[in-house]
């Protein structure tokens, strides 16, 4: 069969596709499958078949089932094998990605990608958003989705530093009419945390509806472009982001229902093998073999109905808290795991519940977790978790190492979560102490064979270096207070219409998050887009009237670069960060989605000269001055507003 | 010694329920209006509408004036839309003290006797309900803080089950907009059209600026 | 209100009381709350004044006694928490009327959230000395009965009428058992408090899921509480027993 009568074909199968813009997915990769022999012609287009539904072959919406959260139907413990999401296959996407918004053949308004012509993209990648069924157990009928590219989690796309890259997202979700869950057709997506220009980092109100596309320009490049030169400064290095939805007040939701995925960036120290190459640091490295993504969410189910569980949603309210955990799109799997170091890449996509994580052996005691990186970024030198559990909020991602070598093959060793899911059949403890409930998956320890990459060597005592300590220009504060029953950062309310903030492009901060709530059970794992910063100090308000703080020592965890700061009640966290290498609109939110959604969420600028951001800032004052609120910026010694 | 039982009701699963939208969702209780007219709420005034909720009471002062008076700057832009395919309701935190003509008193007071727009109050219980189902945090000081569920304004869209809040001290233009993300949806030419619209905003204000800012 | 006005005979008050609990939600149940205006501020210092008047002008009697208990077992579920309810018993002579409003476990051992079944709140008519438990007994006027009746029927109401406040049985349980046992003290102190207010010294509610929180707090005002307990010596013996078949009240929709 030609490639061109599989075209044909292709385009006959899909007549309400009446889309005037990029709706050459099939074809597009059709090109690319032909390099491959025709075999990989006529599987690709069955694959797509299955996977493209959205328009050719419609699935049902779910039939949801009411209002009361359900008790998920049972699910026998291990009987999945751990799924690793795909490598994303780069393609070649046509229309060809513009500098400019590319708006006559769908594309979402944007302003032009900044420093397009230096890094120009090498590698695409699309990721369609649709409908797909996903099934999370063996015991349990597939549910519906909404996912990037027919599968839960998203294919993973696998970069590297230096070669810059582009992401196409195109927005094939259901309208209204057809549409029965929670979520919202409209998408606008964030590499988190991606040091990311502007228009191209997921701004929470650019989303764009279903029939648009847009084109995300990562260039891959360390932060400190402007400075170092070249690919910027390496010891900025991250390597585990993730990509998800960011609409504004539906982020919970269109997340809930599947639309995120992870993303790598490799670089020489991190090569993406396992080979002595100059500079690495011979972490274990085969994505999907020894660098596993193990990819956190929870979930609650409806009862079969209609040939499937659906997961449950009601149209209205917030994600729900699940009753089922799971890892990498399945509920209890289990990992055969050879006697060696595996690199494991922990990552909550929430919506908003937190895992406290442990290895446990079969005899109940906890075994050693050796944490490498934080929140994509390496810590200066590794620390071993041996008796406290591994608490990762919602956006944290962690990267540890776990010695299978010190088990016997043969045995299992348990990833526990501190609190209990439901698993509805009685089984007994898998291990000395450990409710079957708390278990997230079990990893099963065999033998090296002899094709298997061999171990690699000690982990290194130094990492990395840190970059050189920030020295901020000013200093700022972000105060969350709850008034007069309005929820307020630094005294108004959330509009991402309004900036709250402006720094100058090249300049550094110190920031206080305080969260002034007087609330219990307040917790709120904060976010901040564009750059990692480092926490200075954790305090704690023991009293009020006077305010009298309690400093907190760091956790190890906090003393290396991150970009999502938990915040508890009556906390203030000091951190300092840097703003560089690109301009525009920026946020920070608290990443519990839920919060997200509501209220928590701070728009913040980069701007690139002294004079509009004294513009800006004497802008900002003003209108605090006619809201009654006391100015944010003072006269600094050179007359700026600082 | 008899035993006589005391309750009745239970609930757990639901294993075989309806499907959602706002029927389930929407209590359907029944209110008086400013003008002493009994409706129920979900049949008669939000089923398949577009629709703004606030709660109040007649003798708050300070934030509740100010979101009323917000709330009539939001009823002048939406124009000849109010009334006709956007409705706006406002809900006494207080059925006890605030009865139809109180309400009444209050709207005059701060010029919301507007077509479209109605004050609303009821049993305690039925308004208990509503209070939060349309306004809960789920979070129990924050729920018990009527102050707190006066905050925000709630949007939905009945025929097309969405449901959003504003702030309603952000800027006009935010609120319009997130009253605006649950007008019914465009057909893909209106998109791209608005779109195309929008990129022009947007090349103007980065032409000007440097930067977008306010697009 | 349901209460038996001072100078009244007993005998008529309890008549009285024993037609108006049959009478119930319909009507009793909203002249309770109108009244009582729960949560929304309870308007009127006057009608607050009536219940404390009453309260305070309530005599015990021998032949008729009240107890509000709180019970709860942990480890029954997934997550280790259990049932957790608020249980009334008016006794008399002859009656007992006996109900129970919170979490408990239905035949599937699944949460489920309303009326308790008489075979699980049969458990706690005597004390265990068992860890996973928790029983706080209190003995208490016949005005807190009627005002505790009056927010129990309000829950059932809530559930016969799909009409919860919180879609998690496990938020609108807290608020059950917080509204139950602050009612005690609206007239003074009956019982030492602990705030469930999930304010900032509400370490409970802090380090604890929301399963677990009524549990956790019924061990807390227990443990406050010790001297307030009723023991099973100081209890009628009938009432410390499961009955036969119990007759359940005529329900009013």
């Amino acid at each position: 069969m030609s490639q061109f009568e599989a075209d044909e074909n292709m385009h006959a199968q899909d007549p309400a596709d009446s889309s005037p813009t990029e709706g050459l997915d099939r074809r597009t990769v059709l090109k690319t499958g032909t390099l491959l022999g025709a075999a990989a012609v006529l599987t690709s287009k069955k694959s797509l078949a299955q996977s493209v539904p959205g328009t050719s072959s419609p699935l049902t919406p779910p039939q949801l089932c009411g209002v009361t959260p359900p008790v998920s139907p049972a699910t026998r413990p291990f009987l999945d094998d751990l799924p690793i999401p795909p490598p994303a296959i780069p393609v070649i996407l046509n229309p060809a990605p513009t500098k400019a918004a590319n708006t006559s053949h769908g594309e979402a308004a944007r302003a032009s990608h900044q420093r397009w012509d230096e890094f120009r993209p090498f590698l695409n990648y699309r990721m369609s958003a649709a409908p797909s069924l996903h099934t999370h157990h063996a015991d349990l009928l597939p549910s519906y989705m909404w996912t990037f590219n027919g599968r839960y989690p998203a294919p993973t796309p696998l970069n590297f530093y230096g070669v810059p890259s582009l992401v196409r997202f195109v927005n094939r979700l259901p309208e209204p009419a057809q549409n029965t869950t929670f979520g919202v057709n409209e998408i606008t997506v964030h590499l988190h945390n991606g040091h990311t220009a502007s228009e191209s980092d997921g701004f929470a109100a650019d989303f764009f509806a279903t029939g648009l596309f847009k084109d995300n320009h990562y260039a891959n490049v360390y932060a400190g472009v402007d400075d170092f030169g070249g690919i910027g400064d390496p010891r900025e290095a991250m390597h585990t982001f993730w990509f998800h939805d960011h609409r504004a007040a539906f982020t919970a939701n269109n997340n809930y229902l599947g639309l995120n995925g992870m993303y790598i960036v490799y670089d020489s120290k991190d090569p993406g093998h396992e080979l002595p190459t100059p500079g690495s640091l011979r972490l274990p490295g085969y994505y999907g073999i020894t660098d596993i993504p193990l990819i956190l969410t929870d979930k609650r189910f409806c009862a079969a109905a209609n040939g499937r569980n659906e997961v449950f949603q009601v149209v209205g309210r917030g994600a729900p808290g699940g009753d089922k955990w799971v890892v990498n799109g399945k509920i209890q799997p289990k990992f055969k795991v050879r006697r060696r170091k595996y690199r494991f890449r922990i990552l909550n996509t929430g919506p908003a519940k937190p895992w406290n994580l442990s290895l446990i052996r079969p005899n109940g005691t906890q075994a050693p977790i050796t944490v490498v990186a934080v929140d994509a970024n390496f810590v200066a030198s590794p620390f071993v978790l041996t008796d406290r559990p591994l608490t990762v909020e919602v956006a944290m991602r962690y990267d540890v190492i776990i010695d299978f070598a010190a088990f016997p093959a043969g045995t299992s060793v348990y990833l526990k979560e501190a609190t209990a899911q439901n698993v509805g059949v009685v089984v007994a403890d898998p291990a000395l102490g450990l409710p079957i409930g708390n278990v997230l998956m079990r990893f099963d320890v065999v033998n090296r064979e002899l094709l298997f990459p061999p171990d690699t060597p000690a982990l290194p005592a130094v990492l990395t270096q840190m970059p050189d300590p920030i020295v901020p220009d000013a200093t700022f504060q972000w105060n969350f207070t709850l008034v007069d029953g309005r929820f307020l950062i630094n005294g108004l309310e959330f509009d991402h219409n309004r900036v709250d903030h402006v720094v100058l492009k090249g300049s550094a901060e110190e920031w206080t998050l305080a969260n002034d709530v007087a609330a219990g059970n307040w917790s709120h794992p904060v976010h901040i887009h564009f750059e990692e910063g480092r926490i200075l100090s954790r305090r704690v308000r023991v009293s009020q009237n006077p305010d009298v703080f309690q400093d907190l020592a760091l956790l190890p965890e906090e003393q290396g670069r991150r970009d999502v700061y938990p915040l508890l009640p009556q906390h203030r966290v000091v951190m300092r960060m840097r703003f560089r290498d690109f301009v525009g609109r920026y946020l920070m939110h608290c990443h519990n989605m839920n919060h997200e959604d509501a209220f928590m969420m701070v728009r913040w600028d980069i701007v690139d000269s002294k004079q509009e951001l004294t513009r800006r800032r004497q802008e900002i004052d003003e209108r605090r001055r006619l809201a009654g609120l006391p100015p944010q910026y003072t006269q600094s010694k050179n007359g700026g507003l600082a | 010694m008899n035993r006589r039982e005391l309750f009745s009701g239970s609930i757990g699963e639901c294993a075989a329920c309806p499907g959602q939208a706002g029927a389930e969702l929407i209590p359907n209780v029944a209110l008086r209006t400013h003008d002493d007219v009994p409706v129920r709420f979900y049949d008669d005034l939000v089923k398949g509408k577009q629709v703004i909720i606030n709660m109040m009471y007649a003798h708050c002062e300070g934030f509740c004036p100010m979101i009323t008076s917000r709330l009539v700057e939001i009823h002048e832009e939406l124009g000849p839309r109010m009334g006709r395919d956007v409705f706006m309701y406002s809900i006494t935190l207080k059925p006890e003290e605030d009865d139809p003509a109180a309400l009444k008193g209050f709207a005059e007071m701060h010029h919301a006797l507007l077509p479209g727009w109605k004050f609303l109050t009821g049993a305690a219980f039925d308004i208990e309900t509503l209070r939060f189902a349309l306004f809960r945090h789920d979070h129990i000081k924050l729920d018990l803080d009527l102050q707190v569920h006066a905050g925000r304004l709630r949007i939905i869209n009945d025929s097309i089950n969405r449901w959003l809040h504003v702030a309603p001290m952000a800027s006009k233009a935010t609120v319009l907009q997130h009253i605006a993300w649950a007008d019914p949806p465009k057909t893909l030419a209106q998109r791209m059209e608005d779109n195309r619209k929008q990129q022009e905003q947007i090349d103007r204000e980065v032409e000007r600026f440097g930067y977008r800012k306010v697009i | 209100m349901l209460i038996a006005p001072a100078g009244q005979g007993i005998e008529q008050g309890i008549d009285m009381m024993r037609a108006r609990s049959r009478a119930r939600v319909s009507l009793g149940g909203l002249v309770l709350l109108l009244c009582l205006g729960l949560l929304l501020g309870r308007s009127g210092m006057a009608l607050a004044a009536d219940a404390c008047e009453a309260e305070s002008q309530w005599v015990a009697t021998q032949t008729q006694r009240h107890f509000m208990v709180l019970a709860g077992r942990s480890d029954v579920f997934y997550d280790r928490s259990g049932p957790a309810f608020v249980m009334l018993i008016k006794a008399t002579a002859e009656t007992a009327d006996i109900g129970a409003i919170g979490i408990y476990a239905d035949d599937v051992k699944h949460p489920r959230f309303g009326a308790v079944p008489a075979a699980t709140y049969e458990e706690f008519l005597s004390e265990s000395r068992h860890a996973a438990e928790v029983m706080l007994r209190l003995e208490i006027s016949g005005p807190q009965y009627e005002r505790v009746l009056g927010i129990l029927q309000s829950w059932d109401r809530r559930v016969r009428e799909t009409a919860l406040l919180y879609p998690d049985i496990a938020m609108d349980n807290i608020l059950l058992v917080k509204q139950a046992t602050e009612e005690l003290n609206r007239c003074g102190t009956t019982i030492a408090a602990y705030a469930l207010d999930w304010g900032l010294e509400d370490e409970i509610s802090e380090h604890n899921s929301a399963r677990r929180i009524p549990f956790e707090y019924f061990k807390r005002l227990r443990q406050l509480n010790e001297s307030r307990h009723v023991p099973d010596a100081a209890m009628p013996g009938a009432l410390l027993t499961a009955s036969d078949v119990p007759q359940n009240l005529p329900t009013k929709e």
